[in-house]
């Protein structure tokens, strides 16, 4: 019986990446860029790179609820994307800073968050 | 929403909303921040956890159970959303109405479906009484008068920790496990209940005077075995580890109406079950029933978080 695969399964998880590209020339498109931002803040997004964003999902069936989000906040210019990978896709990420080898992402395939 | 459970267990801890996310700072620097989607339960383990009202706020917004706990893992107080649901004041209206016949109805169900369980449980780790338990669950009758619980429960815990085993609140040693896996399970099966918009003051046996979420410790009844199974495999004090694998006791799939539905999960379908049965005003209630693969799926979840 696979008890904890159906719930919080690494396959069935999911996370959303979201990736930007805005225009900051004039004052607006930065208010814009910036509303942005602190719209993915809210919505618990966090920050991996200045322009790349991610959150974890339960599941593909919540996907259509904050695509339906995202897309109501889209700054007026510049490039969105959006791409879902599962938790084990997103667990083997290879990652460099400074060009010495980050350590391995925790896993969030957990049940219980201590602290 | 990920059906996590977030505990906070260090001294010193202060909780406030920073936009999408919970907040940890100890003393003044952050030691975490948890996605606000992304946890079903806040326990409060720590006795000294200091928590801004904003976040009380968006959390029972959230339907996101808050408890606090004293020191044997007891929960002594539960955030409780006002409005959690737009039906309430009807759900209120029809759960005020549940007839005695009906009270009593439900009542013998969750008491048959608890004693059998704890015959699953006996039966799985070869323990004595499992034919006298499984003889009494048949036997419960409306309201079960002759307190058939208590004499099952009197077997039981024999059985299953042996002579000298007390079950008590305030006790030591498995005890402190077993308030640990049962707070869990509650926190389960109120989200549960609001998320159907039903009153967890408003039980069926368990009177509301000395309990305000009295509801849900009689729909918790049947699965207490659950935790037992598994506490049975543990030994020793409430490590992070044994947390962990008592937190986990949420993944295990219970059988709903023949669908697998995970514990943490199976609650809201049986609440929602319940308002269906308190409009049409139907005296039996569908309980899901425990995996009879005690040894397995107790083994299962015990190696899965020992080798993180």
């Amino acid at each position: 019986m696979d008890t904890g695969d159906y719930y919080l399964s690494g396959y069935k998880m999911m996370w959303m990446m979201v990736l930007f590209d805005l225009p900051v020339m004039t004052d607006f498109e930065r208010s814009e860029a910036n509303r942005f931002r602190v719209f993915l803040k809210k919505q618990g997004f966090t920050m991996a790179q200045y322009s790349v964003y991610y959150k974890s999902l339960s599941g593909k069936e919540m996907i259509p609820k904050y695509e339906k989000r995202v897309k109501e906040a889209l700054p007026q210019h510049g490039q969105v994307d959006i791409l879902y990978v599962t938790d084990k896709q997103f667990e083997n990420i290879v990652s460099y800073y400074c060009r010495k080898k980050g350590k391995k992402r925790d896993d969030n395939n957990r049940q219980l968050l201590l602290y | 929403m990920i059906p996590q459970v977030l505990e906070v267990a260090a001294r010193g801890s202060f909780l406030h909303k920073s936009l999408g996310f919970l907040e940890i700072k100890r003393q003044g620097t952050i030691v975490g921040q948890v996605d606000l989607d992304q946890f079903q339960t806040l326990l409060i383990t720590s006795p000294s956890v200091t928590l801004s009202s904003p976040l009380l706020s968006d959390l029972a917004n959230r339907h996101i159970v808050v408890i606090l706990c004293d020191s044997h893992y007891v929960p002594n107080a539960i955030l409780q959303p006002l409005a959690s649901h737009n039906q309430e004041g009807d759900r209120l209206q029809d759960q005020i109405n549940m007839t005695e016949p009906m009270r009593k109805n439900y009542w013998k169900q969750i008491v048959a479906a608890k004693l059998r369980h704890q015959a699953i449980v006996l039966d799985s780790y070869q323990k004595k009484n499992v034919a006298r338990l499984h003889k009494l669950s048949s036997d419960v009758h409306s309201g079960d008068p002759d307190n058939k619980e208590a004499q099952g429960a009197r077997l039981y815990w024999q059985s299953l920790y042996g002579e000298a085993f007390r079950r008590q609140q305030k006790g030591s040693g498995k005890n402190v496990l077993l308030n640990y896996g049962y707070t869990v399970l509650r926190s389960a099966v109120i989200r549960g209940l609001y998320s159907a918009g039903l009153n967890p003051a408003i039980g069926l046996l368990h009177s509301p005077n000395r309990n305000p979420f009295c509801l849900a410790d009689d729909l918790m009844e049947p699965y207490r075995p659950m935790i037992d199974a598994l506490v049975y495999q543990l030994e020793g004090n409430l490590t992070p580890e044994i947390k962990a694998i008592l937190s986990k006791s949420l993944t295990i799939d219970t059988l709903y109406k023949e669908e697998k539905v995970p514990l943490g999960k199976v609650f809201q379908n049986i609440a929602w079950d319940m308002v269906t049965s308190l409009k049409s005003k139907s005296k039996s209630l569908n309980l899901a029933d425990m995996p009879v693969e005690v040894s397995e799926w107790t083994r299962e979840i015990i190696t899965s978080v020992g080798t993180r």
